[in-house]
């Protein structure tokens, strides 16, 4: 099955803990039946089948698993990478709430920094003649 | 009777706290919260301009309407009986008669739906911000409070909420040296000691009673305030020349990764950069002065209110004219 990466700019849909806990075992577990799903997951948390098979499908209708019919089930597979996942939602994090002036985010570095090299170059310089100063006088 | 004395004078009284908190606003950005005073300070200054937005409101309603604590208090009844049918009047049993205006009624739904609207568009946005932070700790690799995400940007973050956590990309664990990563760490550690997170959401919450420039200046300051206190933390721990370096590191690095993006602002990290690596002394004003001073506007404009309730009256049947 074809995996596809959404592309940067791509707005990732809210996802709840139960819709990542099942993208977390069909990452590990392809080619999964509601059921299987409910086997590993469900029974610790006490919930149905019917809540995992409508898990399943809010998943696959915010088109992150694409599912096949086998029998009288479908079986789930996850067609987003976990790794261009993070990075979108990371993507959305740091651009599209960065940018909006009401979200509350605390980065080492916020995003929307930037200098021009010649202002890197300069501060680093900075850096270190300050440093050497203030290594003298000690 | 009583939506017109709501119009008449509930209405305009806390717009008038409105007004009074956004002027606190403008001179806490503008005046109270200069680089020089500590970080801790400019942070109290701001979150105290920020809940004016809602106290100033409450306690200039309550003032107005305390009249009517004391119905069979003689000089309540002389009062009333000198007042003109025409005049605004903050008494329930007295109010001004005749017909409600209907465009001081559309006025008043217009402010509150503005007001109503802005408190839920930033709520919506922080409700979905923390979800994908959420999920961002779901997804990482580590358990406890550090976590590792497989990124190739260099991205840290301190996330609050229902699982706090110090989320740290590969990218930047590793391009950065061990030095430099404790560094990191012992920054957003400082977030999550000071409870940052929790207190972000507060004042963003706050800040959307504010006009929107007002809300962004007051923000700035508010942001710059949490970066510069977490950044002191670690300088008492680590150099502050290998603090500064580190910024600068994160910084190009984070660049590398944004090249022919957009850049919306250019000074806060850098200005972050030149206070650790220039010797500066922190003013000593005492903290405790404004919020003292703060406190005590709320009972004096209470007693004020009371004291002035006709002058108050006449100022906004004037204003109502």
């Amino acid at each position: 099955m074809k995996k596809h990466t959404p592309p940067a700019s791509h707005s990732v849909p809210a996802l709840g803990e139960l819709e990542l806990t099942v993208l977390n075992l069909l990452w590990e577990n392809p080619g999964l039946s509601p059921k299987s799903v409910h086997a590993v997951i469900g029974a610790e948390r006490g919930i149905s089948v019917n809540t995992v098979q409508s898990t399943l499908d809010r998943l696959y209708k915010k088109q992150l698993l694409a599912r096949e019919k086998q029998g009288y089930a479908y079986h789930y597979t996850a067609v987003v990478e976990r790794d261009s996942l993070i990075a979108n939602i990371i993507s959305d994090v740091m651009g599209r709430f960065q940018l909006d002036g009401a979200a509350s985010i605390s980065a080492f570095v916020q995003a929307t920094d930037s200098l021009a090299d010649e202002d890197l170059a300069r501060l680093e310089e900075e850096i270190r003649a300050r440093r050497a100063q203030s290594e003298g006088k000690q | 009777m009583t939506a017109m004395v709501l119009l008449d004078t509930v209405f305009p009284a806390a717009m008038l706290g409105w007004l009074l908190s956004q002027v606190l606003g403008a001179v806490t950005a503008k005046w109270l919260t200069p680089a020089r005073i500590a970080p801790r300070i400019r942070q109290q200054r701001v979150l105290i301009a920020a809940l004016s937005a809602v106290l100033l409101p409450l306690v200039m309603m309550a003032a107005i309407l305390a009249a009517n604590l004391f119905p069979s208090a003689d000089w309540m009844a002389s009062h009333c009986g000198t007042h003109s049918h025409d005049h605004i009047h903050a008494c329930l049993n007295f109010a001004k008669q005749g017909a409600l205006p209907v465009w001081q009624a559309a006025v008043a739904v217009l402010a509150l739906v503005m007001v109503m609207g802005s408190l839920v568009r930033t709520r919506v946005t922080e409700r979905r911000l923390q979800r994908r932070l959420q999920a961002l700790i779901k997804l990482s690799n580590g358990q406890g409070r550090f976590r590792r995400l497989h990124d190739t940007r260099a991205v840290a973050l301190a996330v609050g909420g229902g699982e706090p956590a110090v989320l740290l990309s590969s990218g930047l664990l590793n391009s950065l040296n061990p030095h430099q990563r404790r560094i990191v760490l012992a920054h957003e550690s400082a977030h999550l000691r000071h409870g940052d997170p929790r207190r972000n959401r507060l004042v963003v919450l706050l800040l959307a009673l504010f006009i929107p420039p007002l809300a962004k200046r007051l923000r700035a300051v508010w942001e710059n305030a949490l970066e510069e206190a977490a950044d002191d933390a670690v300088a008492q721990r680590f150099n502050r020349f290998d603090v500064a370096e580190t910024l600068l590191r994160v910084l190009s690095l984070q660049q590398l990764h944004m090249k022919g993006a957009q850049s919306v602002n250019s000074g806060d990290t850098q200005a972050r950069i030149q206070r650790l690596i220039t010797p500066h002394q922190v003013h000593p004003v005492s903290g405790r002065l404004f919020e003292w001073a703060c406190l005590m506007v709320l009972p004096v404009m209470l007693v004020a209110v009371l004291v002035q309730h006709h002058a108050i009256e006449t100022l906004l049947s004037w204003l109502g004219a």
